[in-house]
C-alpha cells in the first residue's frame, strides 16, 4: 500500500504548489482542528474532503480505505469504552453512567453514558486529525518534505537518516517481495509452522542482502571522496496559485471567527 | 429468565468476536499504534516530553559516531530500512490470523536498545507517512511504548538470560516480552486517558488490555519463535555479518 501513497504524493494535481503553503496550511488546520469543538472539526474534515479529492484528484475509493485504518482502530476500541463494568453491591455509585445493563453474577454489566460521549468526542476529533495529516502525505512528497525540513535548520543527522532511510526502504521492500514471491513458488508458508520458517529465512536473507548492499554502497562513496555530506541537487519548479491561496485564507478566517466567537 | 440471560450473553459476545474477527482480519492491524487523535492534548504533549530526552541522548551519541566514521550513517540509514520493512511483513500468528511483528526484539539484540531507540522512532514516523499508521499527535506516546520500553524489556531480559548462560531461551523471551511490554504499557496509555466511571484506569486498562490480548499474546508468542529461527540462522550462516553490526554497539560504547 505505501507505494501508492507515494506515488499519489508525487503524481496528484497539486504537485505544482510550493510545499510550504501545503503544509503550513494543513498545520494550521491541524492546531485549529485539535483545539476546537467536534462541529468545527467535522467541517474541517469536509473541507478536506474536497481539497483532497477534487483539487488533489485522489481516487476516492483509495481515500476512503485510507480513512479506515483509524475508523478500524476506533471500532477495537469501542467495545472497552461503551461497556462498563462494576460491581453490584456498588451500583448506587455508577446509577449514573448507566443506559442499558444487565446483572451478572456478582457483577453488573451496562453500556456507559460516559463511553458514548467520549467515543463521539474521539470519532470527530481522530476524522479531523487524520485528515490533516493525509492531506499533507497524499500532497507534498516525502523528498520534498525533507527539503522543507532542511530548510529551517533541522539537524543535518536526522535529514540525513531520514533521506537514505527513504531510499533504502524502497530497495528492501522490493527485495523482501521478491525473497517471499520465490519461497511461495517452492511450497513456502504451507502452514503455521512452515510459514514461521520461511518467515524466518527470508528475514535473515534480507538482513544479510542488505548489509551486502551497504558494503557496495560504502564501496561506490569512498571511491567519491564521501566526507559525511550527502547533497542532491533540487530543481525548484513550483507555481504560486492565487485561486487556492485564496480559498485556504478566506476558509481558514471563517473558521478562525467561529472558534473565536464560540470561546469569548 | 436464566436462559434468556444465558442467550443475551451469548450473542453479544458473538457479535463483539464476530465484529472484532472482520475488523482484525483483512487488514492486519498494526494494533499497538495508537491512531491520531486519540490522545487530547495534555496526553500527547506529556508523552512527548517524555520521549524527547531519549531521543535526544539516542541522537547525540549517534552524532558522535557518525562524526568519527561518517559510512557508519549508512549502515543506520539501512538497519532503520530494515526494520520497517521488518514490520511491514506478516507473520503467521498462532490463531491463524495474520498480523504485523514489531521487530523490536531483534532490533534491540542486533542493534543495541540506545540506538533502536532512534532506529525505532524513524521506523514509527516512517509507518506513519507512508502507510498512514499512527500519527503525529500520538507519535511520541508510540514512540514511547514501541520504540523505548519495547526494546529496554527484550534486551534487559536477553542480557540477564545470557548471563545465565541460556541464549536461546534469553532471545525467545525477550522478543516475546518486549512484544507484551509494548502492549501493555499502549493499553496503560489509552486507559489513564480514557479511566472507567467505575473502578477508574484500574478496570479500564483491563478492558483494553483484554482487547489488545485476543490478537497480541498469539503474536507475541509467533514473534518469539520468529526471532529465535532468524537468529539461529544468523549465527550459523551469517558470522561476518554479525561482525559489521557490532561496529555500531562498539562504537556507542
Amino acid at each position: 500500500m505505501h507505494h501508492q501513497i507515494d506515488s499519489l504524493a508525487y503524481s496528484n494535481k497539486l504537485r505544482s504548489l510550493p510545499p510550504e503553503h501545503k503544509l503550513g496550511f494543513a498545520l494550521l488546520l491541524f492546531i485549529l482542528g485539535y483545539i476546537s469543538s467536534c462541529y468545527i472539526q467535522i467541517l474541517i474534515s469536509v473541507w478536506l474532503i474536497i481539497w483532497i479529492i477534487v483539487y488533489a484528484g485522489i481516487p476516492f475509493v483509495f481515500y476512503c480505505q485510507l480513512l479506515a485504518i483509524p475508523f478500524g482502530f476506533w471500532l477495537m476500541s469501542l467495545p472497552p469504552l461503551l461497556i462498563g463494568i462494576g460491581a453490584f453491591s456498588s451500583i448506587n455509585n455508577f446509577q449514573q453512567d448507566v443506559i442499558f445493563g444487565f446483572p451478572l453474577g456478582n457483577f453488573f454489566l451496562y453500556l456507559s453514558k460516559q463511553g458514548i460521549a467520549q467515543s463521539g468526542i474521539i470519532f470527530t476529533r481522530s476524522w479531523c486529525l487524520t485528515s490533516c495529516m493525509y492531506f499533507i502525505l497524499l500532497t507534498v512528497p516525502f523528498g520534498e518534505i525533507i527539503t522543507v525540513l532542511q530548510k529551517y535548520k533541522c539537524p543535518t543527522l536526522l535529514t540525513d537518516l531520514l533521506l537514505l532511510m527513504y531510499r533504502f526502504i524502497f530497495i528492501l521492500t522490493t527485495t523482501a517481495s521478491e525473497l517471499i514471491t520465490a519461497q511461495k513458488a517452492r511450497f513456502g508458508y504451507l502452514n503455521w509452522r512452515r510459514g514461521i520458517y520461511s518467515l524466518s529465512l527470508a528475514i535473515a536473507q534480507l538482513l544479510t542482502k542488505s548489509l551486502e548492499n551497504y558494503r557496495q554502497i560504502s564501496l561506490g562513496l569512498t571511491s567519491r571522496g564521501f566526507q559525511g555530506e550527502l547533497r542532491v541537487w533540487h530543481s525548484r519548479r513550483y507555481y504560486t496559485n492565487w485561486r487556492y491561496i485564496n480559498e485556504a485564507i478566506a476558509g481558514y478566517s471563517c473558521l478562525l471567527v467561529v472558534v473565536l466567537a464560540q470561546n469569548y | 429468565m436464566n436462559t434468556r440471560l444465558k442467550n443475551r450473553i451469548c450473542l453479544g459476545l458473538m457479535a463483539s468476536f464476530s465484529c472484532l474477527i472482520i475488523i482484525s482480519s483483512p487488514n492486519p492491524a498494526y494494533a499497538m499504534h495508537i491512531a491520531e487523535g486519540f490522545l487530547p492534548m495534555s496526553w500527547a504533549v506529556f508523552w512527548w516530553l517524555l520521549t524527547i530526552p531519549f531521543l535526544v541522548f539516542g541522537f547525540k551519541s549517534l552524532s558522535h559516531v557518525t562524526q568519527k566514521n561518517p559510512e557508519l550513517k549508512l549502515l543506520l540509514a539501512l538497519s532503520g530500512a530494515f526494520g520497517f520493512v521488518l514490520s511491514a511483513l506478516k507473520i503467521p500468528s498462532v490463531t491463524g490470523s495474520c498480523s504485523h511483528p514489531t521487530g523490536t526484539g531483534l532490533g534491540a539484540i542486533l542493534f543495541g536498545p540506545s540506538v533502536m531507540s532512534v532506529l525505532g522512532s524513524l521506523v514509527l514516523l516512517f509507518q506513519a507517512v507512508l502507510l498512514a499508521h499512527g500519527g503525529l499527535t500520538t507519535l511520541g506516546a508510540n514512540i514511547f511504548s514501541m520504540a523505548i520500553v519495547g526494546p529496554w524489556v527484550a534486551f534487559v531480559i536477553y542480557s540477564i538470560m545470557v548471563s545465565c548462560g541460556k541464549q536461546k531461551l534469553g532471545i525467545f523471551f525477550g522478543a516475546t516480552l518486549g512484544n507484551l511490554a509494548t502492549y501493555v504499557v499502549t493499553s496503560i496509555q489509552l486507559a489513564i486517558v480514557f479511566p472507567a466511571v467505575e473502578g477508574g484506569v484500574m478496570a479500564s486498562f483491563i478492558k483494553f488490555g483484554g482487547i489488545f490480548a485476543i490478537t497480541q499474546i498469539p503474536l507475541a508468542i509467533s514473534e518469539g519463535f520468529l526471532t529465535v529461527l532468524v537468529w539461529n540462522w544468523l549465527q550459523s550462516y551469517a558470522i561476518n555479518e554479525l561482525q559489521t553490526l557490532k561496529l555500531l554497539k562498539i562504537q556507542e560504547g
